[in-house]
């Protein structure tokens, strides 16, 4: 995780108030909010945005927020590498060019993007304006469906809604974390196939009606090995071969055959 | 028209609405009275909102989605929500509200525009929205993919309470956070730091007009 901030140094990046941002317990709609909060934060030039700054408390954010939101971390992730790609080309020597020709700033592009998401969401602020107001009055109509399920009767949920690919993947963070933890860290190669944990899968589920998510992946395996389970899953998955399916959020992921999850309804 | 031929359009269009459950437009209330133009039906409206104001009725008549229609007074709201506590939909998420300004503005507009000005895919959100009945599809993109495009719905208006969309604030009528853009224009030594026409930023920059009739979307939005 980053430590202090280095607000100092660069040319043109001399933030008045480079302290450390607490971004931890704050939540944003993607990066674009991110980077205002930032820019508002800091209280630095739009048009003259400390990059290095910036980049790094973005990535604070990023690190912190990444394995709970892994259905945005690709968004935030995205925004990161444009940062960094900034920030380097700051950092290049300038060309010496004649007064007439137009340098482009790097963080031109950016800027504008920001300024657009900005405009918009000050439109978002004005429909919610009108949204409140708009509750205040009540006219005929203005509820939608009174005669809706009647609410004595819920409806039977499903115990085990199915899992969604960012289930999927927090689990699996989950599990790769965990082995990491009692593993040094070495590089070795792949020496098993998807076909050949697909099989495994199929084994598996050949002898017992359901099996875990978790219990897929063999203790003392190698990280790559794991990796490969994980993607004859989501092969498997996606051909409709298996199906995977949670009883709550964050609880444990069960994998069935699919003619086993079809008896099962 | 006479005298009484106005009063008497007046509490038709009194009746009317009242008990219509929708906004109702002058010439949608025309069409259902006899021989009365849309804009004696305007008249008798602006009528029967100064009768109400001084009256002090526990109502009045709001100009929503391009008609009219009887509302209770904000005042009142702490009351009459209780009646419809339990059915009260709930409001929109932050992200719900981004996208639809973008679709407003933009409109019609492909998902990956959307996607574009907010930075983040708005799939969930989209789908929320639709099913909502406040944005809806409003043709197909020219190009790669024929990209479905999408617009806001009069529901939109109405949930809003908005008489049009044109009620929406223009661009240049936002007080835009980063206003000072011109200041640091040549201080950083960074060459054209600031937009010399801003033709790059008057993304809001678009025609407000009528969101129906765009079904047959066609070349110029591929």
């Amino acid at each position: 995780m980053a430590g202090e901030s280095d607000g100092a140094g660069h040319v043109g990046e001399e933030a008045g108030a480079a302290h450390h941002v607490r971004l931890e317990s704050l939540d944003f709609e993607g990066p674009l909010d991110l980077l205002v909060y930032l820019v508002q934060k800091n209280e630095v030039d739009i048009w003259d945005i400390p990059i290095a700054l910036v980049a790094e408390q973005f990535m604070e954010y990023v690190n912190v927020m990444t394995p709970a939101r892994l259905e945005i971390a690709g968004d935030f992730l995205l925004m990161a590498a444009t940062l960094l790609r900034i920030k380097s080309q700051m950092l290049l020597p300038r060309p010496d060019v004649g007064e007439d020709e137009e340098i482009e700033d790097p963080r031109r592009e950016l800027v504008l993007k920001i300024i657009e998401y900005q405009q918009f969401r000050e439109i978002a602020d004005h429909l919610r304006e009108h949204e409140t107001d708009r509750r205040q009055e009540f006219a005929k109509g203005w509820l939608e469906a009174p005669e809706g399920p009647d609410p004595g009767e819920p409806p039977e949920p499903d115990p085990e809604r199915r899992a969604t690919l960012s289930d999927l993947l927090r689990a699996f963070a989950v599990l790769m974390r965990e082995q990491a933890r009692d593993r040094a860290v070495h590089v070795e190669p792949i020496r098993v196939t998807i076909e050949e944990k697909v099989a495994f899968v199929r084994e598996r589920l050949r002898r017992e009606e359901r099996t875990t998510f978790e219990d897929l992946f063999v203790a003392g395996e190698p990280r790559s090995h794991w990796i490969v389970t994980f993607v004859a899953l989501l092969e498997m998955a996606r051909e409709g071969e298996i199906r995977l399916r949670q009883g709550d959020s964050f609880g444990e992921i069960h994998v069935y055959a699919r003619e086993a999850d079809d008896a099962r309804q | 028209m006479h005298g009484s031929d106005e009063s008497r359009t007046v509490e038709l269009v009194e009746a009317l609405l009242f008990a219509a459950d929708e906004p109702l437009s002058s010439r949608a209330l025309a069409a259902l009275l006899d021989d009365v133009t849309p804009a004696a039906v305007a008249g008798a409206v602006e009528r029967l909102r100064a009768d109400y104001l001084r009256e002090k009725r526990a109502f009045h008549i709001r100009e929503i989605a391009g008609g009219w229609q009887i509302v209770t007074r904000p005042e009142f709201a702490p009351w009459v929500s209780r009646l419809y506590a339990a059915s009260t939909t709930p409001r929109l998420t932050q992200a719900a509200l981004e996208t639809l300004a973008i679709v407003a503005y933009k409109q019609p507009a492909t998902r990956s525009e959307l996607e574009s000005i907010r930075g983040v895919t708005v799939d969930g959100v989209l789908r929320t929205l639709v099913e909502r009945g406040l944005v809806r599809v409003a043709g197909r993109a020219e190009g790669i993919g024929r990209p479905l495009l999408y617009g806001t719905t009069d529901h939109f208006l109405e949930y809003f309470g908005l008489p049009g969309l044109d009620a929406l604030p223009r661009p240049e009528e936002l007080e835009i956070l980063f206003a000072d853009r011109e200041r640091r224009a040549d201080t950083a030594g960074i060459g054209q730091a600031a937009p010399s026409g801003g033709d790059e930023i008057d993304a809001a920059e678009v025609e407000i007009g009528e969101s129906d009739g765009g079904e047959a979307a066609d070349g110029e939005h591929a």
